[in-house]
């Protein structure tokens, strides 16, 4: 038996050994220094709350009168919290399908609830008090992700054309399914959307849109009529894309980890909120805390950067701001901060 | 031999064999974790080798394995193959033992850096583990490698009881 223990602990050490080189070995690109300065400001948050999640849990849906919805992988399925100590369910069964559940987003506008599903190109609008199931085909020309809800009939999402892998972004009315196409924002470079891959983040009650690209520093703004408003950059130096590709008959796809720039971002009052994943030059001792950069959603300026309060878990999910809120989504937090300054 | 003799024999050798397992309970179980191992250890070679391509390009996607993706490609498939056969033969199956805990241990320990320190968290499984999250996939993978834990713990109760009978024939060679 000790002869045992003692085989056990020398693998055990052997198989640490071999992780801590794994580790060290790899390319920490994001924790060096990446040649830019950040204006660092302190005290711009104070936590008011933190709520323990189940891990189901895929992104915020939307804040509505201070409740917060939350989508989980299951479409039939919504959590949501109006005091921030309890999350509570809300479940509605419908006719989904598996492609439906692969890829899909929604939108709570109570008692409503939309369901875009970008695999099944199909919606579904639920009543929860009427207990009405509306549901339309939507004839956009291939799968679709970054769907951001404009209005009760419209939403815009970022499809990729099934014929030529090309990615554009699109105005979707989910009453008849029609769709009209921007030709000014996307460049077409038949990549399935790889390259200018990110997030579109829009404020209710505007008519702007924000895309913050994650493998660069690219940030565009246009309107729900597509006409582009400005293109900016992230203050890092970032200007190419970090990122490889495979082509092949099957489709793209990345051929090597792809180098992170920007991640979870959000809109509110005309500030752009974006979480980057790029260490500044000026950032010696941030104790592994997670970086918002903030901007003006309109000309793009650079304004300051804080630091989310002290988490356990270092993924950010999601980004959320509302009334003078921020919501950050963790693996199994959701915590609410107030935006002081 | 008639049908009624034959269904006798099998009646008797099932007889045999739960007597057996009543009789070395521990034995039993570590005899069920080894063919366990054999079964995932195969699979698991098996569905790496049959999308070969496929298994090295998903490597090349680790932001750990990314630069080792060739020869890991090559290697752990063979190793895994050789892990099973070792556990098939009697003198190996400790050896075999050892080895899936180590595998186990390191798979699981790069499962949690992935998690928690890795920019960049690919798809990189096979077969129907590819349905598992990451998360699930971290639990499955305490579980087994606890198993191959309790398994090396009792197989060396089984090889000291073996032992100690064989010791006390030879002390008292009269019987």
């Amino acid at each position: 038996m000790k002869r045992n223990v003692l085989i056990l602990f020398g693998l055990t050490l052997l198989a640490g050994a071999i992780l801590f080189v794994l580790n060290i070995a790899s390319s920490r690109s994001n924790e060096k220094k990446n040649g830019f300065i950040r204006t660092i400001v302190n005290n711009v948050l104070q936590e008011k709350g933190q709520l323990e999640i189940p891990t189901d849990v895929m992104k915020i849906i939307n804040v509505s009168n201070d409740t917060v919805y939350l989508q989980t992988n299951d479409p039939e399925l919504i959590y949501y919290t109006t005091d921030f100590l309890e999350l509570k369910k809300l479940k509605f069964p419908f006719n989904k399908t598996h492609k439906f559940k692969s890829l899909f987003t929604s939108y709570v506008d109570y008692p409503n609830v939309y369901i875009l599903g970008g695999n099944a190109r199909r919606t579904f609008k639920l009543n929860l008090t009427k207990a009405e199931i509306d549901s339309t085909n939507l004839l956009i020309p291939g799968a679709f992700g970054n769907s951001v809800h404009i209005n009760s009939k419209e939403w815009i999402v970022r499809y990729i054309d099934s014929a030529t892998f090309n990615s554009q972004f699109a105005r979707v009315n989910i009453g008849n399914g029609q769709f009209v196409t921007e030709d000014s924002i996307s460049p077409r470079l038949n990549d399935a959307g790889f390259t200018n891959d990110g997030i579109l983040v829009h404020e209710e009650n505007t008519p702007y849109l924000s895309f913050i690209q994650f493998y660069n520093n690219q940030i565009t703004l246009f309107d729900t009529a597509f006409i582009v408003q400005g293109r900016f950059h992230t203050i890092d130096t970032c200007f190419s894309p970090g990122i490889t590709l495979r082509k092949d008959s099957t489709g793209v796809t990345n051929s090597a980890p792809p180098h992170m720039v920007n991640g979870p971002s959000a809109v509110e009052n005309g500030y752009v909120y974006v979480h980057s994943y790029l260490r500044a030059d000026n950032e010696t001792q941030n104790q592994g805390l997670l970086i918002i950069d903030r901007y003006d959603q309109k000309t793009g300026k650079y304004i300051n950067s804080f630091y989310l309060p002290p988490n356990r878990e270092k993924h950010l999910l999601g980004l959320y701001i509302s009334n003078n809120n921020l919501y950050a989504l963790y693996n199994r937090a959701l915590v609410r901060a107030r935006i002081l300054k | 031999m008639s049908n009624s003799q034959f269904g006798g024999r099998v009646v008797q050798n099932i007889t045999t064999g739960l007597q057996w397992i009543k009789n070395n309970p521990i034995a039993f179980f570590v005899e069920c974790i080894s063919i366990f191992f054999i079964i995932l250890w195969t699979y698991a070679a098996e569905s790496k080798l049959q999308d070969f391509e496929l298994f090295k390009f998903q490597l090349g996607r680790s932001p750990y394995l990314e630069n080792y993706a060739v020869i890991i490609s090559r290697t752990l498939p063979i190793g895994e193959l050789l892990i099973a056969i070792s556990l098939i033969i009697p003198v190996t199956k400790k050896i075999g033992l050892y080895a899936s805990f180590f595998l186990m241990f390191l798979f699981t320990g790069y499962i949690y850096a992935m998690l928690h320190y890795s920019y960049y968290v690919p798809c990189s499984c096979g077969g129907i583990l590819n349905n598992l999250s990451w998360e699930a996939h971290l639990i499955f993978n305490i579980v087994v490698t606890l198993l191959s834990l309790i398994a090396i713990l009792y197989s060396g109760k089984v090889t000291t009881r073996t032992s100690n009978i064989k010791n006390q024939k030879l002390v008292n060679p009269a019987h």
